[in-house]
């Protein structure tokens, strides 16, 4: 899921009337003195990246003048916080605080609610979770009826429950209220506010935001500019940019991946993994580890995708240079008709293994048409030069098994490649 | 040679009527009926869409060309798109 820099979030929030400080983004050092320049008054000079804890990770600097604000930005540009390169500042009017509260929207996966949840608290600037385990007399919730919306009325009546005084009341529900309009128009998967700032003068700021996007609403706004919506923790590589092409150019289905290990050499014994269904695939991928056998990658193609797309994942896998080994973990029943995977699998894996003696290949396949995706696979890779193992339902909660397998065949194919060598 | 062609969402299907000709089972269209959307036909012992756009129906299946290759006659096969992929492993030396 994408999730937006506080700049980008906080332009979200002004669209909707949320009020937020003034100020913003520099990627120079240069723009940012213009901006504070302009400002005339105290800036905190924030670093965008995609973490929580800036102010901890010295990624938050405050400046008095608009020569402070540039050498904050030029202390911040360039710099890595928790693993991400800053490239762009947020220069924006420091608050004169008096007090902190919390508000968010998300999504209530609960099969009850299945719809926006309304969260808010009067103490904010820490995480909903420690304040609901310090103080959970300070936290309220609502579901919001995703069909009726949420009023502007029903948002008092919530705030009211934790005594919000009478002046305040009017201009934080219009905060509140407007998040719940950023989360339904934007079709966010949470939109947190945190904190809500109530200054000296009494107004009140979202002075901090966090907003997830829904991956599968990425395409509905191409003003949020998002061209890679996964949330992986750093910058995309060449091949995980390809993988979202795969998946932006064709909707039907999923087809996930993602580069777990980089720069490894021939016989190393990374293989390439491939899994089917969100909790069969880790399953998978866990029983692999914990066996000592190196992943190159975390694929996924569940939701009956189509087998062009299958074709396609494969590819990508096997575009990783050095894998020695390819291994399909369907550990799960799936009910998507499994022959269409049978079908990518014998495409790709011919045009891959004709030329690669010995290399390792297990496949766990599993669910509706099993029996005749097992026959397509024996049948399509038969003659190949590779160690080619199926497997079928009976191995389904027997991953230990297979990822034993994989690892004695990893093992011989490694001792032909130092033989060869 | 007689090229019959159609796309479809992420590629597009290619058919070389002659080797048609001497095709005895049509395993394409059998494979489109069993695995697809059936929407391939035998018209004047070549294959042939049901209708003009019955291209848009396709799943993408792949199946009218492994079964093609396998107990066809071997003269069809599909061109998938595959968005800059190729060109990336022939950058990095991997045909």
């Amino acid at each position: 899921m994408p999730k937006l820099l506080e700049y980008q979030g906080k332009r979200l929030l002004r669209d909707c009337s949320i009020p937020v400080p003034e100020g913003g983004v520099a990627s120079t050092p240069k723009e940012a003195y213009k901006i504070a320049e302009r400002l005339r008054t105290t800036v905190a000079v924030k670093a965008q990246v995609g973490v929580t804890g800036r102010f901890q990770a010295g990624g938050i600097k405050f400046a008095g003048s608009a020569d402070e604000a540039k050498r904050a930005a030029e202390e911040l540009l360039g710099k890595e916080i928790k693993g991400l390169k800053v490239e762009r500042v947020l220069v924006e009017e420091k608050l004169a605080i008096k007090g902190e509260l919390y508000a968010s929207v998300i999504v209530n996966d609960s099969w009850k609610a299945k719809g926006p949840l309304l969260m808010f608290s009067t103490k904010g600037g820490t995480g909903i979770e420690e304040i609901a385990v310090q103080f959970p007399e300070e936290v309220v919730s609502m579901n919001v009826d995703i069909l009726k919306g949420l009023t502007i009325e029903q948002t008092r009546d919530l705030l009211s429950k934790l005594g919000v005084s009478l002046p305040l009341l009017e201009p934080l529900s219009k905060v509140v209220h407007g998040l719940y309009g950023v989360f339904k128009k934007y079709s966010a998967r949470s939109v947190e506010a945190n904190p809500i700032v109530l200054t000296e003068d009494d107004k009140v700021y979202a002075a901090d935001c966090h907003i997830v996007i829904d991956e599968a609403s990425v395409f509905k706004h191409p003003e949020l500019e998002i061209d890679y919506p996964r949330d992986i923790g750093r910058a995309p590589t060449e091949l995980e940019q390809l993988a979202w092409e795969i998946e932006r150019k064709d909707y039907r289905g999923v087809g996930y991946f993602a580069q777990m290990t980089l720069g490894f050499g021939p016989g190393e014994g990374v293989v390439g993994f491939h899994g089917i269904g969100g909790g069969g695939a880790m399953l998978g991928a866990d029983a692999l580890i914990q066996h000592g056998v190196k992943l190159a990658d975390y694929a996924d193609t569940s939701g009956n995708p189509t087998a062009s797309k299958v074709y396609r994942i494969v590819k990508l896998i096997f575009s990783q240079p050095n894998i020695d080994g390819y291994v399909l973990m369907g550990a799960c029943i799936a009910n998507q008709e499994q022959w269409h995977h049978a079908h990518a699998l014998v495409r790709a894996l011919r045009e891959e293994l004709a030329s690669r003696p010995n290399f390792p290949v297990i496949i766990l396949i599993a669910g509706n048409k099993e029996v005749e995706s097992l026959e397509i696979l024996r049948e399509g890779l038969k003659g190949l030069p590779a160690r080619v193992e199926i497997y079928g339902r009976d191995y389904v909660y027997n991953v230990d098994y297979i990822a034993e397998r994989m690892k004695k065949l990893i093992e011989e194919y490694r001792r032909n490649f130092r033989r060869q060598d | 040679m007689t090229i019959y062609e159609f796309p479809f969402t992420t590629g597009k299907v290619t058919v070389d009527y002659e080797k048609c000709n001497h095709c005895e089972n049509y395993a394409c269209v059998k494979a489109c009926s069993l695995f697809g959307r059936a929407i391939l036909r035998v018209e004047g012992g070549k294959p042939v869409l049901i209708s003009q756009a019955a291209n848009k129906r396709c799943i993408e299946d792949l199946a009218c060309e492994l079964y093609c290759q396998a107990y066809g006659n071997r003269g069809l096969k599909i061109v998938l798109d595959t968005f800059g992929l190729e060109e990336y492993r022939h950058k990095i030396g991997l045909s």
